[in-house]
């Protein structure tokens, strides 16, 4: 039989691991097949893959890190759910997000309702700077967050999470629930928007 | 607009706890859900349970109501060891073969119409499951968990690593060790997974009944229970002793086989009217401070198992041992503790020992992150630095690079 020899990184306490190479981790698309039959092991890998991400959609998006808790278990609990209903598997990152951005939208209409009863969180994202992020840095994260207050949320939404979470403009327009070139067209706007402010801002 | 989103440069959303405790919500949830269905829904799975059960005993024979499991030329019932001391063939009634290498033992876990688990204790055993059949085939061992559905593929357990080659078809591959933690295996790759360093027992020697007894820790570490129900993957951690190892003799690779020579007595045995031979200054078995750190770690006392290998590193020797357990300790201080400044002192011990090699890279990375998150940046950006001089092709390369940024 032949043997095909794979690189991968060992892992700890692991003092020969002949290279695996073509054993490719499991995908998203395996994942959510074995999810679908119910397989527990397969939901905590989605889980541990991609919570970070949907927690971090959630905060920079509500500002605060209760309702970001809750939002993150709401988008799991709701995609463990509908994940029959997923079509494309391999969307799985874009279709938790758009899952994640409806519970948003969903806490931002409430809050609008029970403004007055409750105080939330609201942190800029300077206040959620890394302890590395050089203080010039932090001044350029202010500006940007006060020019995100300032957009229409339909601008904002799609920024942020092109810009600030890193997706795709394919996973945005997942997540936003529209076409692509209405992704781009916000977020031309939004662009606009932020480098107006921070130049106004800089240059007085 | 800068490439690197700008999370790279905020604190996580949630922390490492706080998303471990949403997954508890999850689950918690899913399984409250799963339990107190609707009431309505309750009342039709009520009504059909008890209209399927009524036809089932008018029209079942007697003879199927207990059946289900698989059968085959020998005893398959849960709990049943099979021993080969020649090589030994299996037959199962759904077309399936087990093959058994000598000294090979295999142990049947669980038996049901829809799971057939078995554990290889140790030695070599083949499978060629029948592709599309009605059970699922786990194959436990104490290293790792494969998996299939229809394949060929054969597991072997020796004394020192775990190794798994497949034939034909696709097998998983599951375990704390295994590279990724699960990897995809088709036909003509294979996998080997390595038991914890320092952990092979020596091998027996007759000189070792007149040297006290420093390193059987092998004896005090049980095997691994073995797990039916598949569980979660364990905490992350901390290598486990490999079981008894009554193979090691046949095992070419045993690195064991070298090491005895360093205490062998002088061919001619001692005067009875001597005093008995001076014994060696005790030395903690090597095995002994990891497996006493994973008991605690299982146990949840993540602190003591951190104290208990700092306090093992202040006297240790520069040697893989040491280097395995300032390892783990960065891990508990970075993972479990948030000491990130602890964490980051124990990882670059673990460059300063420089062994094993095998994780040397991934301490490096660790020690950038636990710099970073200790607010040394200057010395976070070093350690990025020398990755990048070091690894440049690394797999942590992208990561390494944004700590760069000013």
């Amino acid at each position: 039989m032949s043997v095909t020899a794979l690189r991968s990184t060992p892992a700890v306490g692991s003092r020969v691991v002949v290279d695996v190479t073509g054993a490719v981790a499991i995908s998203d698309v395996e994942l959510v097949a074995r999810a679908r039959a119910r397989d527990a092991w397969a939901e905590e890998m989605i889980y541990r893959r991609h919570a970070p991400q949907v927690a971090s959609v959630a905060r920079r998006l509500l500002r605060d890190p209760v309702e970001a808790a809750d939002v993150t278990q709401e988008t799991f609990l709701i995609a463990f759910q509908k994940l029959g209903a997923l079509a494309e598997p391999a969307a799985l990152r874009g279709w938790l997000a758009r899952i994640a951005v409806s519970r948003v939208h969903r806490r931002w209409r409430w809050r609008k309702v029970r403004f007055w009863a409750a105080a939330v969180d609201d942190e800029s994202l300077a206040d959620v700077a890394d302890a590395g992020v050089a203080p010039d840095r932090k001044v350029e994260l202010a500006l940007i967050d006060e020019a995100l207050q300032a957009i229409p949320v339909k601008l904002r939404v799609p920024w942020v999470l092109r810009h600030v979470i890193g997706y795709s403009l394919d996973e945005v327009a997942t997540a936003c629930d529209c076409s692509l070139a209405s992704v781009k067209r916000y977020l031309g706007r939004a662009e606009a928007a932020v480098a107006a402010h921070t130049q106004e801002v800089a240059h007085g | 607009m800068a490439e690197r989103p700008i999370d790279a440069e905020l604190a996580p959303a949630l922390d490492e706890a706080e998303l471990a405790q949403v997954w508890r919500r999850v689950r918690d949830a899913q399984a409250e859900h799963r339990v107190a269905p609707r009431r309505w829904r309750y009342a039709i799975a009520t009504g059909v349970a008890v209209a399927t059960a009524a036809v089932l005993l008018v029209a079942w024979p007697r003879g199927h109501r207990a059946s289900g499991a698989l059968a085959g030329d020998v005893a398959l019932t849960p709990g049943a060891q099979i021993d080969a001391t020649a090589p030994r063939a299996i037959a199962m009634a759904d077309g399936s073969r087990v093959t058994l290498a000598p000294e090979a033992r295999l142990e049947v876990l669980a038996n049901e119409g829809d799971k057939f688990v078995t554990a290889v204790r140790r030695g070599k055993v083949g499978f060629d499951v029948r592709p599309g059949g009605p059970r699922k085939w786990i194959i436990e061992t104490d290293l790792a968990t494969v998996e299939v559905v229809g394949t060929a593929f054969a597991v072997e357990r020796s004394a020192v690593e775990l190794s798994v080659t497949v034939e034909r078809g696709v097998v998983l591959v599951r375990g704390e060790r295994v590279p990724g933690r699960v990897v995809r295996l088709t036909a003509g790759q294979h996998v080997e997974v390595a038991a914890a360093i320092a952990t092979a027992p020596p091998p027996p020697a007759p000189v070792l009944d007149r040297v006290p007894p420093v390193a059987p820790a092998i004896d005090r570490v049980p095997p691994p229970a073995p797990a039916v129900d598949r569980a979660p993957p364990p905490a992350p951690a901390v290598d486990r002793a490999p079981p008894t190892a009554p193979a090691i003799d046949r095992t070419p690779t045993a690195p064991a086989i070298d090491r005895t020579p360093e205490i062998a007595p002088p061919p001619v045995a001692p005067p009875p009217v001597a005093p008995p031979p001076v014994a060696p200054p005790p030395v903690a078995p090597p095995v002994d401070i990891i497996a006493r750190a994973d008991a605690l770690v299982a146990a949840g006392q993540h602190a003591r198992a951190a104290d208990a290998l700092e306090a093992y590193l202040a006297d240790a020797r520069g040697d893989a041992t040491a280097g395995l357990a300032a390892f783990l300790l960065g891990r508990l201080a970075q993972d479990q503790l948030a000491q990130p400044q602890r964490a980051a002192e124990a990882f670059a011990r673990v460059r300063a020992i420089g062994s094993p090699r095998a994780i040397q890279e991934e301490a490096l990375v660790r020690q950038a992150r636990a710099l970073a998150r200790a607010g040394r940046a200057a010395d976070a950006r070093a350690a990025a630095r020398g990755y990048l001089d070091q690894y440049p092709g690394g797999a942590r390369a992208a990561e390494m690079t944004a700590l760069l940024a000013p």
